[in-house]
């Protein structure tokens, strides 16, 4: 077997060659294109992470802005029943007092209206007692005793004039 | 002129009776006139009436006094 070195040289010469319209046909333009992707690649993600962080901030405003709130209306919440309480007890008490003072009312006016009953009745009772006694005695006085009565009264006309 | 005495009673009056009125009526008045009236709504006693100035001590007087100071 003969090592041809015309033959090793022509193929490395063409090897070169070859590679070197690769080179710069295809690795530059290959490696361009491969670098910018790199760069895009990178700027999604430089662009993803700072997305990423943007949205952790807003979680954690978010969060914050919600802590806030609840703590809020659970202080709104605690004063409006506060005030809620104080103005029904406000209104029992007004009412109690309404309900005493209406009842005391009543009975002052149920022993008002009691005492002019009983004096109108004692009056009418009295008025009958004594008309009554009107018809008796004059029913039941009997001519001696009408006697006795005219001189008690000539008596009396007598010590009167 | 005798003065004119009106004596109100339920019954008439005995001549006793008469003669004692008129006898005391006659002490402050002078000479009276006694006309006599029955009125049973007098029940007891009698009224007299002399001008202007009445005296009730009939039972009907005394018991509508009775009933003024009870009111």
């Amino acid at each position: 077997m003969d090592i041809q070195f015309s033959q090793i040289l022509f193929q490395l010469i063409n090897f070169g060659l070859v590679f070197g319209a690769l080179s710069y046909l295809m690795y530059k333009p290959v490696l361009k294109t491969l670098k910018q992707r790199s760069t895009k690649i990178q700027e999604s993600q430089k662009a993803a992470d700072d997305l990423i962080t943007q949205k952790a901030d807003m979680d954690k405003t978010n969060q914050k802005t919600l802590s806030q709130a609840k703590k809020e209306a659970t202080e709104l919440l605690t004063d409006a029943k506060k005030q809620a309480d104080k103005k029904k007890e406000e209104l029992m008490s007004k009412a109690k007092t309404d309900v005493q003072q209406y009842l005391t009312d009543e009975k002052e006016k149920w022993n008002q209206e009691k005492q002019q009953l009983i004096k109108q009745l004692e009056t009418e009772m009295s008025e009958a007692v004594f008309s009554i006694t009107e018809k008796v005695l004059g029913q039941s006085v009997d001519k001696k005793t009408q006697s006795t009565l005219i001189d008690q009264s000539i008596a009396e006309v007598l010590k009167t004039l | 002129m005798p003065t004119q005495v009106i004596v109100t009673s339920t019954i008439s009056l005995s001549d006793a009776q008469k003669k004692a009125l008129t006898s005391g009526l006659e002490k402050k008045y002078g000479p009276v006139s006694v006309t006599e009236k029955i009125d049973e709504k007098l029940i007891g006693g009698l009224k007299v009436t002399v001008g202007s100035e009445q005296f009730d001590a009939s039972l009907a007087a005394k018991i509508s006094q009775l009933k003024k100071n009870l009111k």
